[in-house]
């Protein structure tokens, strides 16, 4: 009975997502803000940066001449974005501190070791 | 979790011990081709790490952890984040900005585009594929012991 | 017509409800982060799917990979470049995720010691 009420809520709540959903633009639409001046490649690469929106665009076409890497989203995440990708590395290593941490917990017998 | 015993059967051990050079290998091109192709330290480094789990499944845990002691990992987990720190004060030191890269004089070492193009980002990467290896197998080892002692 | 071009959107909002009644319904705290997994996964996959970019409805006019050697292609205007932002926020959100689950894991195994069981039911029940 709970079980199945539970699967009525979420059956509605997909549905309203899907509703939601159904007025996004489709995928891939090429106006949506920053996207636009992918259609008009005369726009410089070194005036794409004072465009609103385009950040995109500077990094499609500023990979080679900025001397990142040809990859453009490994020049993003390691280049551009460095700091980022420095501090990525000390949460995964803040994760292992926290892990061992907790295992390393004494078994305490629902707090009887305050005593 | 039978552990210790070595329990696996024949077919997965022989399996396992011919298929775990090849799954480093590729680990390894994953993590050194980061900058050329998709890919880079963290996919790598998980592949390199599932080698190492599936070297601790098939085989006992012991041999594991007799091939990845407990002080070569702690050294490996922090080389990453100082490799990453030394790069980025590398641009300092040079003149210019925290992990700047172009102006940096290792990115010309070679064409953009081949393996030496941009070596910043090849060290970068080789740091974090080391470091997410070895916190990733002291995650799993850490798990595996605990429910040994539970034992 | 309308759905087929939202597929990947819709998709992903399917794979959220799934993880969300996973994550409510399921009294079993492994099944809980197996369903916080499928969320993530289903937000990835609407980052990546609002990265794409299509000219035209035939399959010559999608978008192309975002690298170097392909900016010529890119800059006749003809197709365009994936957006390389959104692939590099969900490559940090997975790195963070994966994060999250391990601590999580290391929760409960401490849970399990300490009740002897991993259900949330019989966890509120039985006296710490």
């Amino acid at each position: 009975m709970k079980r199945s009420v539970a699967v009525i809520f979420f059956g509605l709540f997909i549905i309203c997502m899907i509703v939601v959903v159904m007025h996004l633009s489709p995928v891939g639409d090429p106006h949506l803000p920053g996207y636009a001046d992918f259609i008009s490649p005369d726009v410089p690469a070194s005036q794409v940066s004072r465009e609103a929106n385009s950040v995109a665009l500077r990094y499609n076409r500023g990979s080679i001449p900025d001397g990142s890497s040809i990859s453009v989203v490994g020049g993003v995440i390691l280049d551009y974005r460095g700091y980022d990708t420095l501090y990525e590395t000390t949460v995964i290593f803040t994760a292992l501190i926290s892990v061992l941490s907790v295992l390393s917990m004494t078994k305490g017998k629902g707090g009887s070791d305050a005593r | 979790m039978p552990a210790n015993t070595s329990s696996s059967s024949l077919i997965i051990r022989v399996v396992s011990q011919k298929m775990i050079p090849f799954i480093v290998m590729f680990g390894a091109y994953i993590i050194f081709h980061g900058e050329v192709s998709p890919g880079g330290g963290f996919q790598g480094g998980v592949i390199i790490c599932s080698a190492f789990i599936l070297c601790a499944l098939a085989f006992n845990l012991d041999d594991g952890k007799k091939r990845a002691t407990d002080n070569l990992l702690s050294v490996a987990n922090s080389l990453g984040p100082i490799i990453f720190v030394l790069i980025g004060l590398w641009g300092i030191i040079t003149g210019y900005s925290f992990l700047a890269n172009k102006v940096v004089h290792l990115s010309y070492h070679g064409e953009l585009g081949t393996l030496l193009g941009s070596l910043n980002l090849l060290l970068v990467n080789i740091g974090i594929g080391i470091t997410v290896s070895s916190v990733f197998t002291v995650c799993f080892f850490a798990f595996i012991e605990h429910e040994e002692e539970e034992e | 017509m309308m759905v087929l071009t939202r597929i990947d959107f819709i998709v992903s909002v399917c794979l959220f409800g799934i993880g969300l009644y996973a994550m409510v319904m399921e009294p079993n705290l492994i099944k809980k982060l197996i369903g916080l997994n499928i969320m993530e996964t289903s937000v990835y996959l609407f980052f990546i799917a609002m990265g794409d970019v299509r000219l035209g409805p035939s399959t010559e006019q999608w978008a192309i990979a975002p690298f170097a050697q392909n900016i010529d292609a890119a800059a006749s205007g003809k197709v365009a470049m994936v957006n390389p932002i959104p692939s590099a926020l969900i490559l940090t959100a997975i790195v963070v995720s994966v994060s999250v689950t391990a601590v999580a894991l290391s929760i409960a195994i401490k849970l399990y010691q300490h009740y002897g069981t991993l259900d949330l039911r019989k966890m509120a029940t039985l006296k710490g």
